[in-house]
């Protein structure tokens, strides 16, 4: 891999999901396939699944990585594999709304072709700890849970304009330098290619959001984490890069329906000066809304500055303990 | 805006202790087989993990306006 492929490939992937999510704004508008912007005044209707733009982007990829690269690896098949599975689970989820058990066991399907080819791996890289290695349970357990567990963290944090899509273009961005840093080349170009995708889609997905990521997006974006981070063996940055997404799960778990809060306590509210006030239960999101006020924003720039640090603490775990 | 930074360092506190918690597991159960010590390094990481959000969420009810 040199330079040059590696600008072919993040250019033309963010141009391609760029222009699909114009498409797409307009396009689901029309079809009727629109969610309301509740932290807006007026709440305003917004196009869903915008998630379909990276989702078409995965094939393109894979097309542009078979013309760029000499044989590919098997790995880097069945990361897009997964990946189109699960965004097809979450253009389901979009149109008829999976319930809560579903959906976790038709991503663990999803997540077979990689179980697949990582089948002979047994063990995984933690710093100080070593090599762990927990055979079998590595491609049995560890690989459905760890896509199905990141698919649903992302899905979880959500919510905000720009923040969907900037978590899957800074995580998978990441996760990919780690890949390349471990030497792991054409899987971190395919993910170099959907994290530029995630980066296309955030142009329209940015406050005022004309288009939602949807749970295609949300899906694809943890997904999209968990595979490149298995398949390349890169397994802790995936577990960093995922942290402030398990925080917020975490929080959300502490409470009594911790899947029915939003029917139960209603949405976040718009104060007169556009500051938003929390429904009372706990998450990061609203951890950042109870301090001080903040409008959605400044919240979405936070909740990504946390990202990024958590991004900055991955790579330098790689570089200086892992590599 | 300060007390949206404080929030920010809590949560990489959550990481910190999380992986503090890891290392007193390494140590503690050094005389273990590698079996042993690898599911104590997992549980330990999960409790500091759950312990550190607590207290994330604790520290923000305290700074609230």
């Amino acid at each position: 891999m040199n330079f040059f492929s590696l600008l072919i490939v993040a250019s033309s992937s963010f141009f391609l999901s760029y222009l699909l999510s114009k498409y797409f704004s307009v396009k689901m508008r029309k079809m009727g396939i629109t969610g309301r912007d509740v932290h807006k005044k007026g709440k305003p209707e917004v196009s869903e699944m915008g998630g379909l733009s990276v989702f078409f982007s995965v094939p393109a990829l894979l097309f542009l990585l078979l013309l760029l690269s000499d044989p590919l690896d098997e790995r880097v098949f069945a990361i897009a594999l997964s990946l189109v599975f699960v965004g097809l689970v979450g253009i389901l989820d979009d149109i008829f709304g999976l319930n809560h058990k579903l959906k976790p066991t038709l991503i663990v399907a999803a997540s077979l072709p990689l179980m697949y080819v990582l089948f002979e791996r047994t063990s995984v890289q933690i710093p100080f700890a070593g090599s762990m290695n927990i055979g079998l349970l590595y491609p049995l357990v560890a690989v459905p849970l760890a896509v199905t567990t990141s698919s649903n963290f992302t899905n979880i944090f959500a919510g905000f304009n720009g923040l969907e899509s900037g978590i899957g273009f800074l995580a998978t961005s990441t996760v990919s330098l780690c890949a390349l840093l471990k030497g792991e080349q054409g899987i971190a170009m395919l993910g170099l290619g959907i994290a530029f995708a995630f980066l296309g889609l955030m142009i329209l997905n940015k406050y005022p959001a004309k288009l939602f990521t949807g749970d295609t997006g949300t899906l694809l974006s943890g997904a999209s984490i968990a595979t490149i981070g298995l398949a390349a063996g890169v397994e802790f940055a995936a577990i960093v890069v995922s942290i402030p997404a398990a925080i917020d799960f975490a929080l959300k778990m502490q409470n009594r329906n911790p899947f029915k809060q939003r029917s139960s306590f209603g949405d976040t509210r718009i104060n007169e000066d556009g500051s938003l006030s929390p429904p009372p239960y706990p998450s990061l999101a609203h951890a950042f809304m109870i301090v001080s006020p903040i409008n959605e924003k400044s919240l979405v720039r936070m909740l990504l500055l946390t990202e990024f640090l958590y991004c900055a603490v991955a790579v330098s775990v790689q570089y200086f303990l892992l590599r | 805006l300060i007390k949206h930074f404080i929030i920010i360092l809590l949560s990489l506190f959550v990481f910190a202790t999380s992986s503090i918690f890891s290392i007193v597991a390494i140590f503690l159960f050094n005389w273990a087989n590698v079996l042993a010590r690898d599911i104590a390094v997992v549980i330990f990481w999960i409790s500091g993990f759950a312990i550190s959000s607590r207290l994330l969420w604790f520290f923000a009810e305290g700074l609230k306006e």
